[in-house]
């Protein structure tokens, strides 16, 4: 479960770095406006979806 | 684009596919270490760069005239006329002519820059929702400050004639409650082709 968590995670930030890549390609003021903020997003869920599998590793190991 | 934070996207996203490709059930403190790395402190780092670098190119004047309706202010500033404010500061280049707009639209107080990305986020939504922009105004009266933060310590504004004309003026222009533009003392700010006031 832990491991879908991570993989998931990893795929979330990756479209949050595409996101943000893209807002390096563009001064469209629009586009900056939708990107830059969702790209920010994802990448906390992203890492907020790791961090709940280190959590969950953790104390399964009874580290915590 | 900023070759830099490209690069750094790049590496960013072969960190989190090698992390990925290489977890296992039992992964040993090598592994936490580069996830560390890959989950956390690469991508916060690429944020934190590519936000640092929008900021910036969000101040400068082509990013103001990438919305159609504000063309005609750009061009206004190339206007060849000594008594339109925003042409005089620009073409003398009395402010950074890439930044031309921020400079004297942002306020120079504490949160300025932030409420000018608030604003920012405003015209956004009026220029996605509204099929029609009749005319474009200020939020507020145009404040002294914006004006004072380069020309108080100025010995040209404060031994000017008019200035001084009246005892109290100069502090009531320092305090804003004297507008250097409401009260018809200085010009307004754009000047348009046929000379129209805006």
């Amino acid at each position: 479960m832990k491991d879908k968590k991570t993989k998931l995670g990893g795929l979330i930030l990756l479209i949050s770095y595409l996101l943000l890549f893209s807002t390096l390609v563009t001064s469209n003021a629009v586009l900056l406006v939708v990107l830059i903020p969702l790209g920010i997003v994802l990448q906390i869920v992203g890492i907020v979806f790791w961090i709940v599998s280190v959590w969950q590793d953790a104390s399964q190991k009874g580290l915590l | 684009m900023n070759t830099f934070f490209g690069f750094f996207g790049l590496v960013g996203i072969a960190l989190i596919f090698i992390t990925i490709l290489t977890k296992k059930e039992t992964s040993g403190k090598e592994w936490k270490f580069l996830a560390f790395f890959s989950f956390l402190v690469v991508p916060v780092l690429f944020t934190g760069g590519v936000i640092n670098e929008k900021l910036d190119a969000m101040q400068k004047t082509e990013f103001c005239e990438s919305c159609h309706v504000m063309k005609p202010y750009l061009e206004s500033l190339k206007v060849d006329d000594d008594e339109p404010l925003s042409s005089v500061h620009y073409r003398n280049n009395y402010v950074k002519q890439e930044n031309a707009c921020y400079n004297c639209h942002a306020s120079y107080a504490m949160f300025g820059g932030l409420k000018a990305k608030a604003n920012g986020l405003k015209h956004v939504w009026a220029y996605l929702t509204k099929t029609k922009i009749d005319s474009i105004k200020l939020y507020e009266p145009y404040s002294n400050d914006n004006c004072l933060h380069c020309h108080e310590p100025a010995e040209r504004f404060l031994k000017n004639e008019d200035h001084n004309k009246k005892e109290g003026l100069l502090a009531e222009i320092k305090s804003g409650k004297k507008s250097c533009l409401a009260n018809g003392c200085h010009d307004l700010g754009h000047y348009f082709e046929e000379k129209e006031d805006k």
